[in-house]
């Protein structure tokens, strides 16, 4: 009689960990393309074409892909222009829509549902329709390969709009009379009780928008066309097209620009998410 | 000075003075001054200029020179190339959108059991979205290389290839465009992961419960308990992903440069091609129209759908 709990437990048990093996292989799979890329930055350049293809390669002591996409190439130069575009793209993106939000939660105006639905609206246009006009503009502003170009596409968010008037509002009005009464300014609520009070959701808005600007491909390539002015994006398939750059060198310079995002994803796994979890998607 | 000036400001705060409440009245503007000028300058200003632009022959200066209303339209839809870039963004959206969300939302729910090193396959789930796109590309272009690429060798080794010749993925026009869609799912599993699973955690435990107490299996629970309380984020991903699947072009540009035989030709990869290559304005600006007309709609069903289906208790 007292076998069958036994047997059950077991069966139990067996399921637990046959399915935790599963779900760790399927985890396997899913980043297996991640660990190729980095076998591959160590491998010569011969490697790639010999048949059966090799995952892993020779020897981990190898760094010449390394040493070549550091020295050789402007890789470097384009991860420091996409650091400076992805950073000031999400600080002022962030400045902008707390502003914004800001206005919307805290005061009565006249327009003010128009002008919400005005920006909001923005998010039912896909980016890739405005393509042409806005190269137009910024090529009749003088901006083609400069920062500024390719930055300012980036400063409005409709989405992070949304989330922060959601933010905001958990704010008491209350508050905001007494601090009033108390001789707090609104540039001080706004600085020293909202941006402090919505920290959660500006750590993660800011985190998506960096990784989303770092990783954005085609307006920065119609924007700019001189060497030095290119982001790693654009960089990096440009190195895989040119003839003297290998294969080697080209999953090197993979690693490397994903060294930056790994860290940022270490950081802020959980962060990142955040913000839309609980702003966006609830409404 | 002339008290009439300020008249809608007294009705609005009679208590304040003058000059004070100018100010009140301008502070809300000034918070959104910035913001609204961006989205004036760079969204609704090129959204109605591309519009104009539709409706006239438009010079390689961006100089608008005739006007011809509607029949740029009309000789777009002759054209056989575009009719097949809104045929292939159509293709591409129909199998990419079911997987793109049917496999985060498994794997969400494969990693919201506690299990055996949970962290360690929950961190594999997401890292894909740490990869860029153009990265993703150059990746799979290796490993989906027709003679030294590791799926033939596997599909070779299994057997799969007995009486034909290896698959050259993406130049094969038959695989080019369902190569793409592997390779977009990839890129947007890690963040999609992430968010469905954060839904999935939110479902009170008690509902699970009471669907056991009554029998529920565990796919019961899930359509009857799971799948609507995390509509709202289910519909939110459903929309993102029609808009980045009828949007696509990044990987055409990189891989396939829409071919083989215009096989991976897509919607905006034709405004790249005729706007950009071409310096052709007028076609690419209608094309650039068509193609939102096109997301719109996808998105007008979507927010009708919604009414019926997403439960926002």
């Amino acid at each position: 009689m007292n076998s069958k709990p036994d047997h059950l437990r077991l069966y139990k048990k067996f399921k637990y960990y046959f399915s935790s093996v599963l779900s760790i292989l399927l985890g396997i799979v899913i980043i297996f393309p991640i660990l190729y890329a980095i076998f591959a930055a160590f491998k010569d350049n011969v490697n790639f074409d010999s048949y059966p293809p090799r995952i892993l390669p020779e020897t981990f002591t190898n760094l010449e892909n390394f040493k070549y996409i550091l020295t050789e190439t402007l890789i470097p130069r384009y991860m420091l222009n996409s650091l400076i575009i992805a950073l000031v793209a999400s600080s002022v993106r962030l400045l902008f829509s707390t502003m914004a939000s800001y206005a919307f939660a805290f005061f009565e105006f006249k327009g003010k549902n128009f002008l919400f639905f005005f920006i909001v609206g923005t998010m039912m246009i896909p980016s890739e329709a405005l393509l042409i006009s806005n190269y137009l503009t910024v090529s009749k502003l003088g901006l083609l390969n400069t920062y500024a170009g390719v930055l300012c596409v980036f400063f409005v968010s409709a989405t992070q709009v949304f989330m922060f008037r959601q933010s905001f509002r958990t704010i008491s009005g209350s508050l905001r009379e007494a601090s009033y009464i108390d001789g707090c300014g609104d540039l001080q609520f706004y600085a020293q009780i909202c941006i402090p009070v919505s920290k959660p959701v500006i750590t993660a808005l800011g985190l998506s928008t960096f990784v989303n600007v770092w990783n954005t491909y085609m307006w920065p390539l119609l924007v700019t066309d001189k060497a030095e002015m290119r982001t790693v994006q654009v960089g990096i398939t440009m190195l895989s097209n040119a003839d003297s750059a290998a294969k080697g060198n080209v999953f090197a310079g993979i690693v490397i620009i994903f060294i930056p995002m790994l860290i940022l994803f270490a950081i802020s796994q959980r962060n990142m998410v955040y913000g839309i979890s609980s702003g966006a998607v609830k409404g | 000075m002339d008290r009439n000036k300020f008249e809608p400001a007294l009705i609005v705060n009679k208590k304040a003075r003058p000059k004070k409440s100018l100010i009140k009245i301008l502070k809300p503007y000034i918070f959104l001054a910035p913001i609204t000028f961006f989205v004036i300058v760079f969204s609704y200003y090129p959204f109605f200029k591309t519009i104009i632009f539709s409706l006239f022959k438009v010079n390689v200066a961006g100089e608008l020179t005739k006007f011809v209303g509607i029949k740029n339209y009309i000789d777009m839809f002759k054209r056989p190339d575009f009719v097949n870039s809104i045929l292939v963004s159509l293709k591409f959206t129909v199998m990419f959108v079911p997987l793109a969300v049917i496999i985060p939302l498994l794997l969400a729910l494969i990693a919201n059991k506690p299990k055996f090193l949970t962290k360690f396959y929950q961190t594999c789930f997401a890292l894909p979205m740490a990869v860029s796109m153009s990265a993703t590309c150059l990746i799979f272009e290796q490993l989906l290389h027709r003679r030294v690429g590791l799926l033939n060798y596997l599909l070779e080794r299994s057997g799969f290839y007995d009486n034909m010749t290896a698959i050259d993925w993406l130049k094969n026009p038959k695989w080019a465009l369902p190569a793409l869609v592997i390779i977009l799912i990839w890129t947007s599993i890690g963040f999609d992961f992430m968010l469905l699973l954060a839904a999935v955690r939110n479902v009170p435990s008690e509902l699970l419960e009471a669907a056991s107490l009554e029998g529920a299996g565990y796919w019961r629970k899930v359509s009857t308990v799971v799948l609507p309380i995390i509509s709202p984020t289910l519909f939110f991903v459903i929309c993102t992903q029609m808009i980045k699947g009828l949007t696509m072009a990044g990987p055409v540009m990189i891989l396939t440069k829409g071919g083989p035989l215009g096989s991976t030709s897509t919607m905006i990869y034709y405004v790249y091609t005729t706007g950009f290559r071409s310096t052709n304005y007028t076609l690419g600006s209608t094309a650039s129209v068509i193609a939102f007309l096109i997301t719109f709609v996808f998105l007008l069903f979507n927010f009708i759908y919604e009414k019926r289906g997403v439960n926002y208790d």
